[in-house]
């Protein structure tokens, strides 16, 4: 599967979380979501140790990059929609953060591997200048669906900047920690 | 009926209240010292119980920062038989998970990971944590693990880097 394909899932998977926690409750979605990361954990585990199940591996391959640990982006974005979910404290906020991040992250991918000679960000050679720009347009405007128009700016420009970092940190985490962070220090 | 309702249900099941006593008090620390001393023999290499280690304690300051940056109640706060402290996030749930996650890669996560849930779901039935507060216990264990990891792959990277000049001056 081609990465445009993968970030059409990732931007889907967005969409569903917050149509999951929407329609079954809070609590339900929860349960669900974390039943989902406890399972997809497993999984991975026994694919890591050399096991073999077929709808598993078919999976993988249509949606894996190739990586040490089997679907390691998965889990850590399920992780990300669990943090922002519980530690957000507030519903808009938490869906405005996973939204910014499904867009965000996808069309950053989509846009920046479109331009890759000359146009690589000085502080993270695999990220690029309209990558980034992609991320703060498309994550700011979904933001925007559930916050307000400058929070959902503020927001698109600094987690796109985090999104760019070259931490040794999967951005389907630091971009929801440091989404928190940035909550907790404007006073939100 | 919700599933935090059915969950309280079970703490009419019998050996429930035999085993939650291991849940507080000094039974508790005996009984995480176990679980966290039985994952380190295990793990052999000394990256991972470095790991291990450095998750733990990311977990302990973690949850106690949180909870009381957070200050949320417990659901049975004003009840007699209730714990002293905040309920957000569940301690229990995140030093569980980040005993369990450093097991990931071996045949033994799986029963740690197990521990890690019966020993949070314990505590959403005995009525001191919402399933909110075991989640995000849940979610910051995985974190603190995840942390650990990277901050000890890159203090074992900056070692070898050391040592092979060391040994190059030499």
């Amino acid at each position: 599967m081609n990465e445009d394909n993968r970030q059409a899932v990732h931007f889907a998977v967005g969409v569903i979380a917050i149509l999951i926690v929407a329609f079954v409750g809070f609590n339900t979605a929860l349960v669900i979501f974390s039943a989902l990361f406890l399972i997809g954990l497993c999984l991975a585990n026994y694919k890591l140790l050399g096991g073999k199940v077929k709808f598993v591996d078919k999976f993988l391959q249509a949606f894996d990059r190739e990586e040490r640990i089997p679907a390691a982006g998965a889990m850590f974005y399920a992780a990300g929609i669990l943090m922002i979910l519980t530690y957000a404290r507030s519903i808009e906020f938490a869906f405005g953060i996973i939204a910014l991040q499904a867009a965000g992250d996808a069309f950053a991918t989509v846009v920046g591997s479109r331009f890759q000679r000359g146009w690589k960000l000085p502080w993270n050679s695999e990220k690029t200048y309209p990558g980034m720009l992609a991320f703060i347009v498309t994550g700011s405007a979904a933001a925007w669906i559930f916050l307000p128009f400058q929070e959902a700016v503020v927001f698109g420009v600094i987690l796109a900047i985090v999104e760019t970092l070259p931490i040794n940190l999967d951005d389907n985490l630091s971009v929801p920690i440091a989404a928190l962070i940035l909550k907790r220090g404007m006073g939100l | 009926m919700s599933f935090e309702s059915t969950l309280h249900g079970l703490a009419l099941l019998p050996g429930f209240s035999e085993f939650n006593s291991l849940m507080e008090g000094p039974l508790f620390i005996l009984f995480f010292a176990v679980v966290a001393l039985a994952a380190f023999i295990i793990l052999k290499k000394r990256s991972s119980r470095a790991a291990l280690l450095f998750s733990i304690v990311l977990a302990v300051v973690l949850s106690t920062l949180l909870k009381l940056l957070y200050a949320e109640v417990r659901p049975c706060a004003g009840s007699g038989s209730c714990v002293d402290g905040y309920g957000f996030p569940s301690a229990h749930s995140a030093l569980f998970f980040a005993i369990a996650m450093p097991m990931f890669g071996t045949k033994w996560f799986y029963g740690f990971l197990l521990v890690a849930v019966v020993v949070a779901l314990s505590r959403v039935v005995e009525g001191v944590h919402t399933i909110p507060q075991i989640v995000a216990g849940m979610a910051l264990g995985f974190v603190c693990s995840v942390i650990a990891n990277s901050v000890v792959g890159i203090a074992g990277a900056a070692y070898a880097k050391i040592n092979y000049k060391r040994g190059k001056n030499r």
